[in-house]
């Protein structure tokens, strides 16, 4: 009981620190900014003007997101660390485990705010879009899908999040872990389409034949390219909602996975 | 017979690899009664810090068992039972010193009630009253050691482990830190802390400690130690000397 | 103090000027050197593997960013002048670089409609005259866009205006009536020109295969039950005409002959009120009582 309130009260102080960084601020101007080019380049277009609003929107939250994990949370974890901040912290009852879990719960819900915000502000614009050229709203095109592929967004992103605590945990350095973590979201980006080339193509150069290999890494790294549903809510494509629970499970279970590793290395790392 | 408040048994811990070694703590044996005062001198890169932090199992040590209040470091919990201040406090820098103070309150598993009785009581008594709802990015130095020392008493602890509680502040501030730290020891606490200044060390310490280059050179009263009627300066200094000229030869 | 103003001044002019001509330089190299509209290298050279690798989840954005670029590309013929206005140029341009945008547009975000529209709208033309390249891209467009008959139909009118060939148009054009809410002319327009082919046999078919799968309050099912009847009325003369050519050796100069024979009691019933009607060529019409009279309307929607 005393350590799920731990959790949830570094949680908190966490995401209280990270909405006071400024960071909200520059999240609302994004997003007020983003809604404007939003609605800018949709006019560009002359077919297909809800399926390039409804990208866009979620391309801007996807951004964003990443870019608060990269920098903000990273900055907040680094701190703790190089500015000792961490031994208030650890000086008292509080194990590492709580520490850990209570960081990046704190920081699941900077990126669920901004998540929202964004969100919000992208489907404003869709709305105005939509509203504006009927004749351009996807077929089949509904909110519900949209929101679903919103979370499964944000859900990749916590994915992100949890492989940056993992690296942070072990990294010699912040920007060890930033490099790593950013190396990780990229192969994760792709591990759909590595998968895919090397077992379905007999001429995948060196990879030829290591279909092993390759499903061993898909296994290892977050195949965060399931969580992107872009395509899906752009179109009005069809996104059962079993699938949708399926996918918070996964991304649920291995930011859970991340965390308890992190934990176990994080123990064995000196705080000096 | 009540357990000492500090036990430390043959501490040893080396850092590096095996072939660039740098031993920082050797063999250090030490024990502090509840209630007693005691200061930890040594020079600059002694091993204060990393005693201290091995105490809080911030490090693991390479030999040797440490003991608070009869727990076991590392095994068994007792961090709800200490206060420790450190070096250069760092806090979150958007919360407010109220808000340090609540997190650090609830971590140690205070309730409401107690919390909010004691944290306007620790403002006053830290000159913080004023300052108690501005974000701790905008404090002083001694502002924010002012608050390190709320923050370490905030849950009422028996031990207190301060390293370097009045590096860096300005007379003003260290006279505070020096009074409080005398207020705590006439209360009963046990206060362990580290320090390089000595004549801070001479008017509030029962006992002292004094390490060099990792080796525990002197525990004892502080009458003791002061021989020939020399200061207490006069006498670190020839201690020092005379360790580093041994080491030498 | 005035001594070190002049100074700061002269120098300042110095550099301020060197900046400007310098920069002007750059600018009027530049403005020389390519007669071409754009350079045409891109991340579109990019083997599919690589550009999929870098888009990562902003795939759909890119294939929307190259889609534009091709569309900025041959959009315009208008060029600045240095004197502020505009003129107008025959611009050169790389038809291969620009279908190659289109193509690898399509790999991003294979179910975007502005890709082949706009894909349509110049390569199957004059001068690219690119036309299996612009079937290509309306296939992929096709298979992802269930919902959409459109690119069926713009293939279909590709076969049948390029290539002349009616039958393949006509199945096409069926192909894009089967897709839901897809106006009802698809399916008229598909069965005339299956049928003209000679396949009134298959166009009946398609047809009673769409009206299956139609309801029957949709707007324009009867005519399609009109159509459909008309369709049957025409195979009847048509199985009738070549029993007429087995027996008597020649074919039938006017319909009128099959019932004189005896080879039919009596012409079908039209469900349009008019006469069937055979040209010259022996195809059999149910909506235009005077085809005789007809030139032959090859090579006209």
């Amino acid at each position: 009981m005393q350590s799920l309130r731990n959790i949830w009260f570094l949680a908190l102080a966490t995401c209280t620190e990270g909405i006071r960084h400024r960071a909200l601020w520059a999240i609302v101007c994004l997003a007020v900014l983003l809604t404007m080019a939003n609605l800018g380049v949709t006019t560009l277009f002359t077919w297909d003007l809800g399926k390039v609003s409804v990208e866009f929107g979620l391309s801007a939250v996807a951004f964003t997101g990443l870019l608060l994990v990269f920098f903000l949370g990273m900055k907040i974890l680094a701190d703790d660390l190089e500015r000792s901040r961490i031994f208030m912290l650890l000086s008292r009852p509080v194990s590492i485990w709580q520490y850990l879990a209570g960081k990046f719960l704190g920081l699941v819900l900077v990126l669920g705010l901004s998540t929202v915000i964004l969100g919000l502000a992208a489907a404003l614009s869709m709305h105005y879009v939509l509203w504006k050229y009927p004749a351009y709203v996807p077929l089949n095109f509904s909110w519900i899908s949209y929101t679903m592929a919103l979370v499964c967004q944000w859900m990749s992103l916590v994915v992100v999040l949890a492989v940056s605590v993992l690296c942070f945990s072990f990294a010699s350095s912040p920007f060890v872990a930033l490099l790593l973590s950013v190396s990780s979201y990229l192969v994760g980006q792709n591990m759909g389409l590595l998968r895919r080339v090397v077992v379905e193509n007999p001429y995948a150069g060196v990879m030829t034949g290591q279909d092993n290999l390759v499903i061993a890494l898909s296994w290892i790294f977050p195949n965060l390219s399931l969580f992107d549903k872009k395509y899906e809510a752009a179109y009005g494509l069809a996104f059962s909602g079993q699938e949708f629970l399926l996918l918070c499970l996964y991304g649920i279970s291995y930011s859970a996975l991340m965390i308890y590793f992190a934990t176990l290395l994080f123990k064995r790392k000196e705080l000096a | 017979m009540t357990d000492p408040a500090i036990e430390i048994l043959n501490l040893g811990k080396a850092f590096g690899s095996a072939r660039k070694k740098n031993q920082a703590v050797v063999n250090l044996s030490l024990r502090i009664p509840q209630g007693e005062v005691f200061g930890f001198l040594g020079p600059n890169g002694a091993g204060k810090s990393t005693t201290i932090k091995l105490l809080l199992h911030f490090l693991r040590p390479d030999t040797g068992s440490l003991r608070i209040m009869g727990h076991a470091v590392g095994q068994e919990e007792f961090r709800h039972r200490i206060g420790y201040l450190s070096e250069f406090p760092f806090f979150y820098d958007h919360l407010t010193a109220r808000e340090t103070l609540l997190l650090s309150g609830r971590l140690s598993g205070m309730t409401r009630q107690t919390m909010n009785q004691r944290i306007p009581m620790l403002f006053d008594r830290m000159n913080l009253t004023e300052a108690a709802d501005r974000r701790v990015k905008g404090f002083s130095k001694g502002m924010k050691q002012r608050l390190g020392m709320a923050n370490a008493l905030i849950h009422d602890p028996e031990v207190l482990i301060f390293d370097e509680p009045m590096s860096g502040l300005d007379p003003v501030g260290r006279h505070q830190i020096k009074k409080l730290i005398a207020e705590l020891g006439q209360e009963g606490k046990t206060v362990f802390f580290s320090s390089h200044i000595l004549s801070d060390i001479e008017v509030l310490c029962d006992r002292i400690g004094i390490i060099n280059k990792g080796v525990l050179l002197y525990t004892g009263g502080l009458e003791d130690f002061l021989t020939d009627g020399a200061g207490l300066e006069e006498c670190f200094i020839r201690v020092i000397e005379e360790d580093n000229h041994a080491i030498v030869a | 103090m005035s001594r070190r103003l002049t100074f700061h001044l002269f120098v300042g002019s110095i550099l301020v000027c060197f900046y400007a001509a310098s920069y002007n330089a750059v600018l009027q190299e530049r403005g020389g050197a390519g007669k071409s509209a754009h350079s045409s290298s891109g991340i579109w050279n990019l083997p599919p593997m690589a550009l999929l690798a870098v888009a990562g989840e902003f795939k759909g954005l890119m294939a929307d960013y190259l889609t534009l670029e091709a569309g900025a590309r041959v959009g315009t013929q208008l060029v600045r002048t240095p004197e502020g206005g505009f003129r107008v140029v025959d611009k050169q341009h790389d038809w291969a670089s620009l279908h190659r945008i289109f193509v690898t547009s399509q790999i991003l975000d294979p179910s975007f409609a502005q890709t082949y529209i706009v894909a349509q709208g110049w390569l199957p033309w004059n001068p690219p005259g690119m036309l299996a390249e612009t079937q290509g891209i309306l296939k992929t467009a096709a298979k992802n866009r269930q919902w959409d008959w459109q690119p069926l139909h713009t293939l279909g009118f590709n076969t049948y205006y390029f290539l002349n060939q009616p039958v393949e148009a006509g199945k096409l054009y069926l192909d894009a009536a089967k897709v839901p809410n897809a106006p009802l002319f698809l399916a008229i327009v598909g069965a005339r020109l299956v049928q003209k082919g000679g396949e009134t046999g298959s166009a009946i078919v398609i047809m009673q295969s769409m009206l299956a799968v139609k309801d029957k309050d949709e707007p324009g099912y009867s005519e399609m039950v009109d159509r459909l009847h008309a369709l049957e009325g025409v195979l009847v003369i048509e199985k009738a005409i070549s029993k007429y050519t087995e027996t008597m050796g020649r074919k039938p100069s006017s319909l009128s002959e099959l019932t004189t024979s005896g080879v039919l009691t009596a012409l079908p019933p039209n469900p349009y009120n008019l006469n069937y009607c055979m040209d010259t060529a022996g195809l059999i019409y149910f909506d235009k009582p005077n085809c005789k009279n007809l030139t032959p309307e090859k090579g006209k929607q």
